[in-house]
């Protein structure tokens, strides 16, 4: 009996403070936090909005950039031989030499790695050989056809020739010789609303003309890229006795062609080449 | 499968020029008649894939170009990274067609 009345004012007890504990709801809380959360997704959404239009505005405005350095020399080597196509006539018809691979393998063992070049056959013979400025990656070589069928140069030659400008180039003496003090601030510059003077194309072409068809190198830079072809090539076995063989043919060859006496006007000179390479 | 073959899509394969302009060729040349002069990344339908060359469709035309100057993927073109300053230089037919010739005689090579 007393167990049944302590149940019951159990019961009614725990009826009682059960409304006591339970916390009222607070419309005018979720309101405001309703409220607040809808300012915030509409914040959200016109922050996303002008992220997306600087975005779009910043894409736009990059397509009015100039090439930057590393991709406007191959492009404008590229650009200087279509405008010059009637002096240098690589149009004309060449049997096929397939230089490509044999002096991917070549530069390789001479330790050149990660260099894509390119060889344009030329029917000039005033231009015998030369590589044009380079961004460090990619690489042109001229060579004369004329030049090398009188000088019944072999692969190897062909590719030791190739080398030696390759080292001429990484020198940089034909690329230091082209740098206009206005080609700093045109390359690599935004042109939004602006007119791009392509005038420096024109000048840059008259730069190349120059240095290619009457400057060519000095006796310092022969002397520095012959000395450092000697000291490469003679850790290889046979190259340097190769390399002297083809100096000597060019320098017989430049000593009786007439079509070829501006060669040491251009690269000065076979005869002294010869010397310095054979001092000990 | 069986579908493909029917539809002749089997045989193709898509390809993208990456020179600056190349050169599409009535015959498998370098010497023979240009149709089209065409501009980096356009894409191209392969009819015949041969070693040096590949049999491309060209509107309504069919014609050669060499497998050297296709890629299998969109190359990165100095058109489209510089638009501006390549459609303001203004280059002329006649050097759009001389550009793509240089790519046919270059010989190319990597020391990769």
């Amino acid at each position: 009996m007393n167990g049944l009345i302590f149940s019951i004012l159990f019961f009614l007890i725990s009826f009682c403070t059960y409304g006591q504990n339970k916390t009222l709801v607070d419309f005018e809380k979720i309101r405001e936090l309703l409220e607040q959360d809808q300012l915030q997704e509409s914040l959200d959404k016109s922050r996303k909005f002008r992220r997306v239009k600087k975005q779009k505005r910043r894409l736009q405005i990059i397509k009015y950039n100039t090439p930057s350095s590393r991709d406007f020399w191959p492009f404008f080597n590229q650009y200087w031989l279509v405008k010059r196509i009637e002096k240098l006539n690589w149009d004309a018809r060449f049997p096929t030499l397939g230089l490509g691979d044999y002096t991917g393998r070549f530069l390789r063992k001479m330790g050149v790695r990660s260099k894509y070049f390119k060889i344009l056959m030329i029917d000039n013979k005033e231009i015998t050989h030369m590589a044009l400025p380079s961004n460090g990656e990619h690489n042109l070589f001229l060579l004369s056809f004329p030049f090398v069928k009188a000088l019944g140069l072999s692969k190897l030659e062909i590719a030791l020739l190739i080398y030696e400008d390759y080292i001429r180039c990484k020198k940089g003496y034909f690329k230091n010789f082209v740098q206009i003090k206005e080609l700093d601030t045109f390359l690599g510059n935004n042109y939004y609303k602006k007119k791009i003077n392509f005038k420096i194309l024109d000048t840059l072409s008259k730069k190349y003309d120059q240095f290619i068809f009457h400057k060519g190198f000095n006796f310092k830079q022969q002397y520095k890229v012959t000395t450092e072809m000697k000291e490469n090539l003679s850790k290889k076995e046979g190259l340097l006795q190769a390399y002297k063989k083809m100096i000597k043919k060019i320098d017989s060859l430049v000593k009786v062609d007439k079509n070829y006496k501006s060669y040491n006007k251009f690269y000065p000179s076979p005869e002294l080449q010869l010397g310095w390479l054979s001092n000990e | 499968m069986i579908l493909l073959i029917f539809s002749g899509k089997a045989f193709c394969d898509i390809y993208y020029t990456s020179p600056i302009f190349s050169q599409v060729h009535n015959l498998a040349s370098t010497h023979s008649e240009t149709l089209a002069v065409l501009d980096c990344g356009t894409q191209l339908e392969a009819k015949k894939d041969k070693k040096l060359w590949v049999k491309v469709q060209i509107e309504k035309k069919s014609g050669f170009i060499l497998r050297r100057l296709l890629s299998k993927v969109r190359p990165n073109c100095i058109q489209d990274n510089y638009p501006y300053f390549f459609s303001q230089m203004s280059l002329d037919p006649v050097s759009k067609y001389y550009w793509g010739k240089l790519y046919d005689y270059f010989y190319e090579g990597n020391t990769l």
